[in-house]
């Protein structure tokens, strides 16, 4: 009978852990089935606003058409009077598109309309000989346009697209934050762990200014970000005249986010240094200031590391705090005195709108994922050589 | 004259000293501040509301606080504003995310520390610690991926047509998701911080290794425990993103159906964000400082039964 219910107490705390592993395997599985077809370099690299091209090739003097050589290619269709190749395929919004696959070197779309392999077409109006207007969208297909060109002799008007969709700009907010961020953060971090530890009188006046610490740790991040909309906003827009959120007021918003971790885990780091250092240095007739800078400095390299780590980890996970100081428009260029978005702030402005789009969101994840994911092992191997020395 | 030189250095030292401990005093202070200073500019923004007259159309308006503290319908045009149902929906959500996170978590952690095998422990600890650091806003993608589907497809088992998934339930499990890894890590320590005596005691007295786990060694660590439960609650609390991505946003409430849309504090302060002037983004501070103040409240109370627990 016991050992039928210790048997049964012991199945119940299995299962509970497999909840645990089975939320993590699925949310993998979903992240990495919807983002993966978009993970390649071009996403990191291409814009995310798409450049529009409204072309026309009607001048017949410039151009002949007719007789350009068929490439044989899988699944194109190919238009032998205009000398294009053209695909059916899918945006990252899922919706219909016509893609260019081939262009003859002297067909009228390469050499007047300077379209290249890779753009998009959304719309092309021509007329044929008797002057008749044809109209082809990309939402009827690839194979109606061709049947259509295969009769056309002039293009009146088309719109073709090209890149669009990649995330270079939100990448490079997203280090822009960091590299400001930690810039203010670690230096005050780190001089604020140095004092409570090394300077400060341990009295119920410390004791006060940890406890505040603390309690700004449990702080909401929303509620930082409600704070970087009325009191950083305002103040870059004074300085460095930005007009409402930027990236500044981003960084200015995620400091104050990120003292608060910076001071804990530095000075964890710092009470692990043997207090022999401290004494050593201080017999050897070194002020108190040299020692922190040269001794104890040094010592704390791991800790400061962590920190940093810790850090940036938090920056690229952080959204609501930058929705409120920072804003949610996607930018392609991207400046400090500007609106733009990091990776997770992306995902929001994805997710939130009309049609949320998970393909370009999942892929974004899988990118996060792998940043978050390097530095936890990070921390994990740091914090072994950290433990190692606290043996010694 | 040596001496004298060697004088002037140490002076010199130690004026450099003080100079330095003075900056990082200064800085020190500087980081202390911070929280007084949030608490003091989201009061004076969100008290505006309340003080203020909003020009809306031709004629001037304020809210009125007490309407605002008891309202259960979010908005009704022009000036009327209500966030009763709303810190009601938000406790209802909170605590049965907790009813679900609590149990998980603490058996969990029992297991990685007591029962299981070393190996199978450290890899439930590692993906606990992965599951920690996942951002919310992938929490929240997931949750409007997956865990709103799976609700929709329940709901409709019980023949009740919910707004595509979009649900109180989608969002307990959203957060329970995410205050699990907090509650297990917390407890995981304070489980391998109970004494080997005290377990030794339990063992000599021909308890079972399973008894003394469940009876033994929950109780030893039950303060250490209740810290963590703490901890996850005020994170629940406090999320924003994943929450606004499964809650619905009802405009209206309580929402105590489970497959009903609901609406929580953060929710409210996150979505429909357009403006930023005018009485319909001021009055998102007045509910952050009503969030502050229900989890300083909330945090206080855990605090005063944990207190009462270990006594």
């Amino acid at each position: 009978m016991r050992k039928a219910k210790d048997l049964f107490l012991n199945t119940i705390t299995y299962i509970s852990s497999g909840f645990g592993c089975l939320i993590l395997i699925i949310l993998l599985l979903f992240i990495f089935k919807n983002g993966i077809r978009l993970l390649d370099w071009s996403l990191i690299t291409s814009d995310y606003h798409q450049e529009t091209y409204q072309v026309n090739i009607t001048n017949t003097k410039n151009y002949h058409l007719g007789d350009y050589r068929n490439p044989q290619m899988e699944g194109v269709i190919y238009s032998n009077v205009w000398g294009i190749g053209l695909q059916d395929d899918v945006d990252q919004n899922n919706e219909k598109i016509v893609t260019i696959k081939y262009l003859a070197p002297l067909s009228p779309f390469a050499t007047i309309a300077k379209l290249e392999v890779g753009y998009q077409i959304s719309k092309m109006t021509m007329t044929n000989e008797t002057g008749d207007y044809l109209l082809a969208l990309a939402k009827s297909g690839a194979e109606p346009m061709i049947a259509m060109l295969a009769e056309a002799t002039m293009i009146t008007d088309m719109i073709a697209t090209s890149g669009g969709g990649g995330i270079r700009g939100s990448l490079l907010t997203t280090l822009y934050l960091i590299v400001l961020t930690l810039a203010i953060a670690l230096p005050l971090g780190i001089s604020a762990a140095i004092y409570l530890h090394e300077f400060a009188k341990q009295n119920q006046f410390t004791r006060i200014i940890r406890m505040m610490i603390d309690i700004t740790t449990g702080i909401p991040s929303i509620i930082f970000g409600l704070v970087g909309a009325i009191v950083f906003i305002p103040m870059m827009n004074q300085t460095i005249q930005s007009n409402g959120g930027s990236i500044a007021s981003g960084a200015l918003t995620l400091t104050i986010v990120l003292l608060p971790i910076i001071i804990k885990t530095t000075e964890e780091s710092l009470k692990v240094i043997p207090d022999s250092y401290r004494m050593a240095s201080l017999a050897l007739g070194a002020s108190r200031s040299q020692t922190t800078f040269q001794v104890i400095l040094p010592n704390a390299v791991c800790g400061i590391l962590t920190a940093t780590l810790l850090s940036i980890g938090r920056i690229i996970g952080e959204s609501a705090a930058l929705i409120y100081a920072v804003g949610t428009a996607i930018k392609d260029s991207v400046a400090m005195n500007e609106k733009s978005t990091s990776l997770a702030v992306h995902i929001w402005s994805l997710m939130s709108g009309e049609n949320p789009n998970y393909e370009l969101s999942c892929a974004i994840s899988i990118i996060i994922l792998l940043i978050v994911g390097i530095i936890s092992l990070g921390v994990k191997v740091i914090s072994r050589n950290i433990n190692k020395m606290e043996v010694k | 004259m040596t001496r004298h030189i060697r004088k002037n250095e140490y002076q010199h030292k130690t004026r450099i000293d003080k100079i330095i401990k003075g900056a990082f005093f200064i800085v020190t202070l500087f980081c202390a501040s911070i929280i007084f200073f949030i608490v003091l500019f989201i009061f004076i923004h969100g008290i505006k509301p309340f003080i203020n007259q909003y020009q809306i159309g031709e004629s001037w308006y304020r809210v009125d606080f007490w309407q605002f503290m008891t309202g259960t319908v979010w908005f009704q045009a022009p000036n009327v504003y209500g966030i009763g149902f709303i810190i009601i929906n938000t406790l209802y959500v909170v605590g049965l995310a907790l009813a679900i996170a609590a149990p998980v978590s603490i058996l969990t952690a029992l297991l990685v520390s007591r029962i299981a095998p070393s190996m199978i422990g450290k890899a439930i600890t590692t993906v606990i610690e992965l599951l920690a650091a996942i951002p919310s806003i992938i929490y929240g993608l997931f949750g409007m991926g997956v865990v709103t589907n799976f609700v929709k497809s329940l709901a409709k088992i019980f023949h009740y047509q919910s707004a595509g998934g979009l649900s109180t339930l989608s969002t307990v499990i959203v957060l329970a998701i995410m205050i699990i890894p907090t509650i297990t890590m917390i407890s995981i320590t304070s489980i391998k911080a109970v004494k080997r005596d005290v377990i030794d005691a339990s063992l000599a007295l021909g308890a079972s290794p399973t008894q003394t786990n469940f009876k033994v060694v929950l109780k030893s660590a039950q303060s250490g425990i209740f810290s963590g439960i703490i901890l996850g609650v005020g994170r629940a609390l406090g999320e924003a993103t994943a929450v606004s991505m499964v809650a619905g946003n009802h405009g209206s409430g309580p929402t105590l159906n489970l497959f009903d849309t609901t609406r929580t504090l953060t929710s409210t302060m996150l979505l429909g964000l357009k403006e930023t002037t005018g009485l319909d983004y001021d009055i998102r501070f007045s509910v952050g400082i009503i969030l502050i103040g229900l989890i300083l409240g909330v945090n206080f109370l855990l605090n005063m039964v944990k207190r009462r627990l270990s006594r």
